[in-house]
């Protein structure tokens, strides 16, 4: 094993890999990048305009709507996915019976097609022919009738519900692993020390569980900022663009408007916001577990 | 042992890599058509005669339709593919077929790297683009060689493919839009099947009272307001689009905030359905056929649909109601070229393959390729001499007799064809907005303004 830790080997090993990375990653950033400072209409040459899409991105309503859609369901995602995937990894923890079946069960939702998670929640949140108000109307619960989705405010709370659903059993099982890492003769000592449950949980899984939360932490950003399916099937962006996220706001514009240049704006917007927002999470508690 | 193998491992990763990167060798041109109707899998038809008697060399023709499945979803286009490969046995029909959306997309980037398809169905607007980038092939030629063709197909839909004195594309099939109506549900309210937009109102409101939809409508798919385009020209439409275009003009004008209003005031009176806003427009038609609509925005690529519902019997089709306070002339009817098939300019380099493109356009204008398509109740794109069962066939037979009605005049285009994709999209999101409730008139035709500005 010696001649695999030669620096050219390892570069030779590396190549093709980086290569495939460079071509299919890299470089379709690289020219997003560059024709998003162009009025591309995806045929014919491009006209460089300099800044001209990112002024216009920037009084653009549409844009502002579909980035707060997005937020809502980044904060919706955060405030119900991460807790929610915890408590259910310490239930999976547990060892009861069938626990591997419910294991594969609540893993399920993740790999379903993205397309079909839409469509069946069509069938949950539609307001005139969806279980939940069909349900609420045949229990005379009239005022829980809402427009879950389709309406003017409801469905980017909604698409964060079924971003939650989607990816809940994913994050557990993140969790579950990162649960199952920690000694159990830690527990043990504690136990001895007189440490209750709840002591046990703030004071050692949770602090033991920091790297992990912060794994899913990114996953449910880049996750969120990546939308795109569901709220094609859900709302198609709709009514009128209220219900967009970056995403679907950037293909709308791309390629049912052929507006390619000023699309690519939005994406290496969204391909910034990510990033940011990934990186400064990444730091942040970096800097908390250094203090 | 172990680097013998690594570097064995490597060896195969970077051939793997190179055979995936490389050109796949176009496999839509050596694997036969999977829709060839002579696709025996032998050489034969490298040789074969075609109907001329001259021993002529195997072509493949690749042809690219905007449907994902072009045997189920434009069966006439299929069938006139049989027939033609019957005819002409040494041409072999590559043909793919993917969602409109996708298909577009696919085409564009297909330009860019001049890998066109040879034959393929294209958005005006874009096609537009690509003529002007050189990319299409001029079918003035065409039309010289076979007049009796460019006698036969309408001369507003021949002129609509014209551009810098080039005609790059033909009309693929006529456009015929406007408001399929259920006779049965009008007569069961005692209500007139309206003819003016007072009476639509008039209906709206009885339809309202009796939880019965007016007009099945599907906002998902904002490019269903083909009805509303055809109101669009009874309110100045083509009077007004070169002004508007050239910045003199504007949407935001008297005439077309009348209709604006109009399409408002049908939505408070509840003509359209109530979740609309999460309707598709393949809902909006299931809404209809099932009997739950009175009336349903569509075209009459939904006949054969229809032919086969229950309603059948009881269904017509109209032009859409005129206006008493519209501009210009009333008796509009929305039968205009639908998007051009094109021919890539590539081909010309290929004497063989440019005679086969030739050949598939005459014989796609011809009687034949229109009797195929009326077999298929589908409106051909020719003068047809053929007739139409109407016992068989009556809602096909009604849409037949509502295109030769006297004293219809048709527009050039419909509207949104003849701008461009981000205007056009802007204009059907308008549109829906005042359906959904999301857009005051005014501001609806400001946002169409502010995209035609951009």
């Amino acid at each position: 094993m010696i001649w695999l830790s030669k620096r050219r080997y390892i570069l030779g090993m590396l190549l093709p890999t980086l290569l495939v990375y460079l071509v299919y990653i890299i470089l379709p950033v690289i020219v997003s990048f560059y024709y998003s400072f162009t009025t591309y209409t995806g045929i014919g040459a491009a006209e460089f305009v300099g800044l001209k899409n990112y002024v216009t991105l920037w009084q653009d309503s549409l844009f502002w709507i579909s980035l707060k859609n997005t937020f809502i369901i980044l904060v919706v995602s955060i405030m119900f996915l991460l807790p929610g995937a915890f408590l259910l990894a310490l239930l999976l923890n547990l060892k009861i019976k069938s626990g591997n079946a419910i294991k594969a069960l609540n893993f399920a939702p993740s790999i379903i097609a993205p397309i079909l998670v839409g469509l069946i929640w069509v069938f949950i949140l539609d307001p005139q022919m969806g279980l939940i108000n069909v349900f609420a109307k045949s229990l005379g619960l009239n005022q829980l009738a809402l427009q879950w989705i389709g309406g003017k405010t409801l469905t980017p709370y909604s698409i964060g519900v079924v971003f939650t659903w989607q990816m809940i059993g994913f994050l557990a099982t993140v969790f579950l692993a990162g649960l199952k890492m920690i000694p159990r003769d830690v527990y043990e000592s504690s136990s001895i020390d007189g440490a209750g449950k709840l002591q046990q949980l703030l004071s050692i899984t949770i602090p033991m569980l920091n790297e992990t939360v912060k794994i899913n932490v990114v996953l449910i950003i880049t996750g969120v900022f990546k939308i795109f399916e569901t709220v094609l099937l859900l709302t198609n962006g709709g009514p009128n663009h209220l219900s967009e996220v970056l995403v679907t706001y950037m293909y709308n514009v791309t390629f049912t408007s052929g507006e390619y240049g000023y699309g690519m704006s939005i994406a290496t917007v969204t391909f910034l916001l990510t990033m940011v927002f990934s990186l400064v999470y990444m730091g942040l508690s970096k800097k908390n577990i250094e203090e | 042992m172990k680097r013998k193998l690594s570097i064995i491992l490597i060896v195969c990763f970077v051939i793997l890599g190179l055979a995936a990167c490389g050109k796949n060798g176009n496999a839509g041109e050596t694997a036969p058509a999977k829709t060839a109707g002579n696709s025996d899998g032998t050489d034969a038809a490298n040789k074969s005669t075609g109907n001329d008697g001259n021993a002529q060399k195997a072509v493949t023709l690749s042809i690219a339709m905007h449907v994902a499945n072009v045997k189920d979803q434009e069966p006439y286009m299929y069938g006139i593919i049989q027939k033609f490969q019957e005819k002409y046995p040494n041409i072999k029909i590559d043909l793919q077929g993917a969602d409109t959306q996708e298909h577009v997309k696919k085409m564009k980037m297909m330009a860019q790297s001049y890998t066109l398809p040879d034959i393929f169905w294209m958005l005006p607007a874009p096609a537009k683009e690509m003529n002007k980038a050189g990319l299409l092939l001029d079918l003035n030629e065409f039309l010289q060689d076979n007049p009796e063709i460019a006698a036969s197909i309408d001369s507003k839909m021949v002129n609509a493919y014209q551009d810098g004195g080039k005609q790059f594309g033909l009309p693929y099939q006529a456009l015929v839009t406007g408001l399929w109506y259920n006779k049965a549900l009008f007569d069961q309210y005692g209500l007139k099947v309206p003819e003016t937009y007072d009476e639509l109102l008039a209906a709206a409101k009885v339809f309202k009272k009796n939880n019965v939809v007016t007009i099945a409508k599907g906002a998902k798919d904002t490019f269903s307001t083909w009805a509303f385009l055809g109101m669009l020209t009874r309110y100045g439409f083509f009077d007004k689009i070169d002004k508007i275009q050239a910045g003199t003009e504007k949407f935001e004008n008297p005439d077309f905030l009348k209709l604006f209003n109009k399409i408002d005031e049908l939505r408070i009176n509840g003509a359209f359905p109530d979740n609309v806003t999460t309707l598709s427009y393949f809902q909006a038609v299931e809404m209809f056929t099932a009997g739950k609509a009175a009336m349903l925005d569509a075209g009459v690529w939904e006949t054969k649909k229809i032919e086969s519902s229950p309603i059948a019997k009881t269904v017509g089709f109209s032009w859409g109601p005129t206006f008493a306070d519209g501009a210009g002339n009333q008796k509009i009817a929305m039968a205009v070229a639908a998007a051009p098939l094109v021919a890539s300019e590539k081909v010309k380099e290929d004497a063989a393959k440019y005679d086969a493109v030739t050949k598939f356009f005459g014989f796609f204008y011809s009687q034949d390729g229109a009797a195929v398509m009326a077999e298929n109740e589908a409106p051909p794109v020719v003068k047809y001499t053929g007739n139409v069962d109407k016992e068989k066939y009556p809602v096909y037979a009604d849409v037949i007799s509502k295109l030769n009605e006297p004293g219809w005049d048709r527009p050039a285009a419909q509207p949104d064809l003849v701008l461009s994709e981000a205007v056009a999209n802007q204009l059907n999101d308008s549109i829906y907005g005042v359906i959904n409730g999301i857009y005051k008139p005014a501001e609806a035709l400001k946002l169409i303004d502010s995209k035609v500005s951009k």
